[in-house]
């Protein structure tokens, strides 16, 4: 009743709320992966490299770059997705990684608002830029900070 | 050997981990107030879609952005150590403390069950969508929560209330926070248990954060002799000192923007004397007579 032992050790909804956001970028992601996937032939056709158009003249060409960067892409993915369950098992580097991957992403953002004038909207980036912002303030709380370091606390002490 | 060298590169690591969630949170502090600019030029762009995106600018606002800079903000200017008053969750003073009990926690919950109090829920997803609904529909929530209140830096212990008129929106509701052990209230006096009672009138909007949430009556002394008086009723035996002017804010406003108001006394119940469910009376202590009414005792200052 006294101490807050056994609620340090509870998983704060903040917590869950930033890996559920994650995971909605991971989705999104994937989601993006196979719109390109279902409709090769017409992404593969709008492929530019060194400045030329290599869709139409080169089809192997281009099909192994979107190959390539969607493999890139995906790994990225897989590699968030690893991420965000760190971070709800509660291991303070990844939150801390995680909050870093956000803010780097919000700062750039802010800087192509600020300085290049950049719209950032619905139709562009706005539900992006929502979530990073998002992520990083459920991260930053006092409460997921505080279970990521009685969860790292706990971890050493066994 | 090993342990003498390692400890001050772990202290290190761990101040330097705070500099960077300190720097994280301040950040994210920044970052929700541009969002919210944001979708307020979002917003002026579009016709009907305007009602939708002036609620998710309100919840935005109301839920992230101004609580994240009153906890940047109140961090900074509102002490942490005991002034009387607790804190809401985002720093800002809250509910005044204006009540202590001397007893065990068993003898507490024995003396606000007698007196016709009931224990509020935790706050959990389903009991928080509880008291939504059952305060637009207007139905009772004998055990409606109450919202967390910090004290020593941590939430209430528990929490007890009344319902009037069976409106979850009106409530008398008393929060109870276990002192540290050998922890003195200013002057001296020794305690075992604080509280902050305060009586909920309406449903509204914080002035601080814009958030829903309960309003509270200004006259807060009402409430506190209301407390006290249940109990004496119920348990006539308990002792009562009370210390005159324990408080010298007598007026201020608590973290929802409410007006209160304060004579400044603090009376300390004495519940040592409840004899408990498996307890005779013999053991009940102090020699007195089960059932006979206890003293009030007044405690003064210097003049």
């Amino acid at each position: 009743m006294t101490a807050g032992g056994p609620l340090l050790v509870k998983r704060p909804s903040s917590l869950v709320g930033g890996v559920v956001l994650m995971g909605v970028r991971v989705l999104t992601g994937a989601v993006a992966i196979l719109t390109v996937v279902l409709s090769w032939q017409s992404y593969a056709a709008t492929i530019v490299l060194g400045g030329e158009r290599i869709g139409r003249g080169d089809p192997q060409t281009a099909g192994l770059v979107l190959g390539w960067g969607l493999a890139v892409y995906g790994l990225y993915l897989a590699l968030y997705l690893g991420l965000a369950l760190l971070v709800l098992r509660g291991h303070n580097w990844s939150r801390v990684v995680a909050m870093s991957f956000a803010s780097l992403s919000i700062l750039i953002s802010f800087a192509d608002y600020s300085l290049n004038g950049a719209q950032i909207t619905l139709r562009t980036s706005l539900v992006s830029v929502t979530i990073d912002i998002l992520i990083l303030l459920a991260l930053s709380s006092a409460s997921a900070r505080h279970y990521a370091r009685a969860r790292g606390k706990a971890r050493a002490g066994r | 050997m090993p342990e003498t060298t390692a400890r001050p590169s772990v202290r290190r690591r761990v101040s330097f981990g705070a500099v960077l969630d300190s720097f994280f949170f301040v950040l994210a502090g920044f970052a929700s107030v541009w969002l919210a600019v944001l979708l307020a030029t979002e917003s002026l762009g579009l016709g009907w879609g305007l009602i939708w995106f002036a609620v998710l600018f309100w919840a935005l606002l109301a839920y992230l952005v101004l609580p994240r800079l009153h906890r940047i903000l109140t961090r900074l200017y509102v002490p942490d150590y005991f002034i009387g008053r607790t804190r809401t969750s985002d720093g800002l003073l809250g509910d005044p403390v204006n009540l202590a009990l001397n007893g065990s926690g068993e003898q507490v919950h024995a003396a606000l069950a007698a007196a016709g109090w009931t224990r509020a829920d935790d706050v959990t997803l389903a009991s928080s969508w509880r008291i939504v609904t059952s305060t637009v529909r207007r139905r009772s929530y004998l055990r409606a929560p109450v919202s967390p209140l910090l004290l020593f830096d941590r939430i209430q212990d528990f929490a007890y209330q009344q319902e009037v008129e069976n409106n979850p929106a009106k409530r008398h509701h008393v929060r109870f926070w276990r002192c540290p052990d050998g922890w003195m209230l200013p002057g001296g006096h020794r305690v075992d248990w604080l509280a902050a009672g305060t009586f909920d009138r309406a449903v509204g909007l914080s002035l601080f954060t814009l958030q829903v949430t309960h309003k509270i009556d200004e006259h807060t002394d009402v409430e506190r002799d209301h407390i006290v008086a249940s109990i004496r009723q119920a348990v006539p035996q308990t002792r009562v000192v009370v210390i005159r002017d324990f408080a010298t804010g007598y007026h201020s406003r608590n973290g929802g923007g409410d007006t209160i108001q304060t004579d400044g006394d603090l009376p300390v119940i004495d519940v040592r004397g409840l004899v408990g469910p498996g307890e005779s009376a013999a053991g009940a202590g102090d020699g007195r007579v089960p059932g006979e009414p206890g003293a009030v005792t007044e405690v003064t200052g210097l003049s």
